[in-house]
């Protein structure tokens, strides 16, 4: 059993991504405590999210679960969210040199839990219908305090397969879309601000963990 | 045709009919342009008779431009979009939403192998 966080990492003004990049990498290499980590840098097209998509795996149990990611020169802010595995799928566990997918979403407060249960699994039905996630996981944020409530992670083989099948597909527009729609009443869940990252992906992380 | 439409169904008490017509012509249908892939397409009342103690059905029927336009139609909703559905919340008895796709497509199936 591991622990997992995601986080995003937003850049000061002018900061050097580069260098940002490569403090990252150093600081997540040398932590103790981290089974497998991943930091990507975010592609154009995200919204709400930061400049780099951070993963770790914590071993359980371990000495160590928390980075201080904010440490790094240049890092104005680092949105660390830890979450257990409401469920997850492979279907490409060797899947390199893809795109990994980050929606980090609010269920609204006062939203009875059966309907958010009835969300979560119309969520995990996503990849019943989808070819192009290759590998998914579907978490409950256990941070206390954080902003989130779900993290919503897909693997892709490349980024038309997120903003094309998966954008595309009816099961998206036509069904889950109006959980995160307000013009919907009595199905509207989850709060209109989101954070929606994606970046290039080494490997397989959801196989990881 | 587009392939996406929308249809709101809201139900009321005749007498409410008109005020959410107002609301409708003076805080949504202005706000159209600016979502640029958002149109009213076709409006109906049914009945189209006044009962005794039964409401009628207000129906709006909406297109859009296509599925990407529908992502354009959600992001482009501002506050008076929210501030429109709360007035007609306060009106109507109920109120659905159906989001449509031309009946005679084929309807994507859950996939055979996972």
């Amino acid at each position: 059993m591991s622990v997992l966080t995601t986080a995003q990492i937003t850049l000061k003004p002018g900061a050097d991504a580069d260098a940002v990049e490569q403090a990252l990498r150093q600081q997540l290499a040398s932590a103790a405590g981290l089974a497998a980590w991943h930091c990507g840098r975010n592609l154009e097209g995200c919204w709400g999210a930061g400049h780099f998509t951070v993963d770790m795996i914590w071993r359980r149990p371990g000495p160590q679960r928390e980075l201080d990611l904010t440490c790094a020169p240049g890092v104005a802010s680092a949105d660390v969210v830890g979450y257990d595995t409401i469920d997850s799928g492979l279907r490409e566990p060797d899947l390199g040199d893809g795109i990994w997918r980050t929606l980090l979403l609010t269920t609204r407060a006062g939203t009875a839990p059966a309907e958010v249960a009835a969300f979560e699994q119309e969520l995990l039905g996503m990849p019943g219908y989808m070819r192009g996630i290759r590998n998914w996981r579907l978490g409950r944020v256990t941070s206390p305090g954080s902003r989130w409530t779900h993290v919503w992670q897909q693997e892709y083989r490349t980024v038309d397969d997120l903003v094309g099948e998966y954008l595309q597909h009816p099961y998206h527009w036509g069904w889950v879309d109006r959980r995160f729609d307000p013009e919907f009443p009595l199905v509207w869940v989850v709060d209109t601000q989101l954070c929606h990252a994606f970046c290039p992906l080494q490997n397989s992380i959801i196989a990881r963990a | 045709m587009s392939e996406v439409h929308i249809l709101d169904e809201i139900v009321l008490q005749p007498g409410d009919i008109a005020a959410v017509l107002q609301l409708l012509e003076t805080q949504y249908l202005p706000g159209l342009p600016s979502r640029h892939t958002l149109a009213l397409s076709r409006r109906w009342i049914s009945p189209p008779v006044q009962l005794e103690e039964q409401p009628n059905t207000l129906w709006l029927l909406w297109e859009v431009t296509d599925v990407m336009g529908y992502y354009t139609m959600r992001g482009t909703a501002g506050p008076e979009v929210a501030a429109f559905w709360a007035a007609v919340d306060t009106l109507c008895l109920q109120r659905r939403r159906h989001v449509m796709a031309d009946a005679g497509q084929a309807l994507p199936k859950p996939l055979e192998a996972p």
